[in-house]
């Protein structure tokens, strides 16, 4: 079977410090492999567990220090990596960038049973790339993967979080997978795997490579662009309460259940 | 030749925001009707008042002769219950309801692709959708049938103007939550999604009838490739619960310990209250995903949520901005959640509790 992981890299955003001006300092950004993803890739090395002529293909779009997920990836067991990587690729909103990959799965890697993306990024939070790629490459996709739990002759089984209910869906393969955390039981890389994975390929492609059209990649691809962008604002009272608190903190819990009491009344 | 259906829509498009900008105005938005199953009944969404109302107040501000429609579309049989779903659509804010029904409708892509076949049709202005698990998987397929973006997870609408056209300028948390973005669109439909409890549904009655159309869309092309083997319960049912509780009481790592954690679950449940926890509490396996509050858990907007030994990284915030009051117990008088609060307690999240407890315990419930 040969399965695509789809990888992004994303900025740590629990460590995000602010100028005086109000903007992000980028400066010193630690950047790290998206986590869904990393359950994305164990996934695909679950899959190979018990296939192993299993080869899989990590698959990312991003500036040439994405490569750092990538080997992450590779280190995790992944056999090989590409890169796209243009300057023509940047400031791509999700419609864009979910063709740009498409056309580098339809025009270079060609050959594939199965793609599984992260169902978020921890940056953008869109949950948007995995679906729109399904819909370019023209094949199922499954949202919100709590676990896959069979794969064999041409169909994945997997089970999927619903509002209320959890359904168990098979599907014809290909098709796109996108899995939430803890679908797979996660195994850090050891050292030794760093070392191995030393010795395994990136390729970067940029988008004549992966003959993408200009037009539909970047911020000319892109439908949707930002007018303008800001620091959220707080609005909250910051009353410090240092003596009597657990009167405090219980006058206010019976403000709320007395409220009820007196509708339920009414 | 759907290929080039899309092209044709696509030059409509540009047309249209040129010079006939006029007849755009009459173009209408689009709510999504998402209905779920509530203990055997058929009900909407509790996200589909919400966006109903945003987007009476979006038509009311673009031009009084646009029409808010509701589009049902759905894989489950609501003959039961469609009158009360048609009601509530009504008086939420519906001019119209639009019903689209075919055989071929049997899980959400079969809902994806029938619902972009009578957008390709009516082409809206603006369409609205929850940021549900279903909003969340059609709105992509549908937003990349239609060529057009797509904004998710939005916490305010609004009309702007941009280059003497009027459109819907969508914000949304970005960055983890650091950085909110105002995003536009430049093709129609503008589409967006916005999570359940963001917004707020109207508070009086608009309609109690209104116009009903039906549509069959053309379906011929979409073969279904999906076959559910198994449906069981959600064991944690307590989404919907969560996501509607007058107050909250959640925990983070600054609980420590599985212990500590039974403490708060103690407490909440002294209170009467929802518990819930922070991502990492979670991460520490102190309680289940299904209970996460933040932006990749759940937004919550409470009337009281008190937080046990979180610190209030942005990610956490996100998800708890429409609460009415917060109070925040922490060790850490630097923790972001101090200065986030209404009420900042810095004590030992643990000791508080057990407070909390013995008084409860001694003097009666709250």
């Amino acid at each position: 079977m040969k399965i695509i992981v789809c990888v992004k890299q994303v900025p740590d955003t629990n460590d995000v410090k602010w100028s005086k001006e109000n903007n992000i300092i980028r400066e010193g950004l630690i950047n790290i492999i998206n986590p869904y993803d990393e359950y994305a890739i164990q996934a695909a090395l679950d899959i190979k567990k018990f296939n192993p002529d299993t080869k899989i293909t990590l698959l990312s779009m991003g500036p040439n220090c994405a490569k750092d997920a990538l080997e992450y990836g590779l280190s995790m067991g992944a056999d090989d990596a590409i890169l796209l990587s243009d300057k023509r690729f940047s400031g791509a909103d999700t419609c864009a960038t979910s063709k740009t990959l498409a056309s580098a799965i339809k025009n270079v890697i060609k050959d594939f049973d199965l793609i599984i993306t992260g169902q978020f990024a921890i940056d953008g939070d869109t949950a948007q790339t995995g679906p729109s790629l399904s819909y370019h490459l023209n094949i199922p996709v499954l949202t919100y993967v709590k676990k896959i739990t069979d794969s064999k002759e041409g169909k994945i089984t997997a089970m999927c979080e619903r509002e209320n209910e959890v359904l168990t869906f098979e599907t014809k393969l290909p098709a796109v997978l996108c899995v939430l955390k803890n679908c797979a039981e996660l195994k850090k890389p050891r050292i030794e795997d760093y070392i191995r994975a030393q010795t395994k390929r990136i390729g970067i492609l940029n988008l004549d490579d992966i003959q993408s059209i200009p037009e539909e990649t970047g911020i000319k691809g892109s439908p949707t662009f930002v007018q303008r962008a800001f620091r959220p604002e707080v609005n909250r009272w910051c009353k410090k309460v240092k003596y009597d608190y657990i009167k405090e903190i219980l006058l206010h819990i019976r403000e709320e259940n007395g409220k009820e009491e007196k509708t339920e009344q009414q | 030749m759907a290929k080039k259906k899309k092209q044709n829509s696509n030059n409509q498009n540009e047309n249209l925001s040129s010079n006939q900008a006029e007849e755009m105005i009459t173009r209408d938005i689009f709510v999504f009707a998402e209905i779920i199953k509530k203990s055997d009944k058929m009900t909407l969404h509790a996200v589909v008042p919400e966006l109903l109302n945003a987007a009476r107040e979006l038509a009311d501000k673009y031009t009084n002769m646009l029409k808010v429609c509701s589009i049902i579309c759905t894989d489950y049989n609501i003959d039961s219950d469609f009158e009360n779903i048609k009601r509530d659509l009504y008086i939420n804010g519906s001019d119209k309801i639009y019903f689209i029904k075919s055989e071929k409708i049997q899980n959400y892509t079969g809902i994806a692709k029938a619902v972009s076949e009578f957008c390709k049709a009516k082409i809206p202005e603006i369409f609205l959708i929850g940021a549900t698990i279903i909003g969340r998987s059609i709105a992509p397929l549908i937003s990349s049938d239609l060529n057009t973006g797509l904004t998710a997870d939005c916490t305010k609408l609004e009309i702007t103007n941009f280059k003497d056209e009027k459109k819907l300028a969508a914000t949304r948390p970005t960055f983890g939550g650091q950085l909110m973005a105002t995003i536009l669109c430049k093709n129609l439909p503008q589409m967006a999604t916005v999570r359940p409890s963001v917004l707020q549904k109207r508070g009086d009655i608009y309609k109690e009838d209104g116009e009903y159309e039906e549509f069959i869309p053309n379906l011929d092309d979409f073969c279904n490739h999906l076959t559910i083997l198994n449906t069981e319960i959600n064991k944690n049912k307590l989404s919907a619960e969560l996501e509607n509780a007058q107050i909250v009481v959640a925990g983070g790592k600054g609980l420590k310990n599985e212990e500590n954690f039974q403490k708060l679950i103690k407490f909440a449940n002294l209170i009467g209250a929802s518990y819930a926890g922070s991502r990492g509490a979670v991460d520490m396996g102190l309680i289940g995903k299904e209970y996460q509050i933040g932006q990749t858990g759940k937004t919550v907007a409470p009337k009281v949520y008190i937080a046990f030994g979180i610190s209030g990284a942005v990610h956490h915030m996100v998800g708890i901005s429409n609460a009415k009051k917060i109070i925040a117990i922490n060790n850490d008088e630097n923790a972001p959640i101090i200065e986030n609060s209404d009420i900042a307690i810095v004590e030992d999240a643990s000791k508080v509790l057990d407070e909390l407890i013995e008084e409860l315990e001694k003097n009666g419930n709250a």
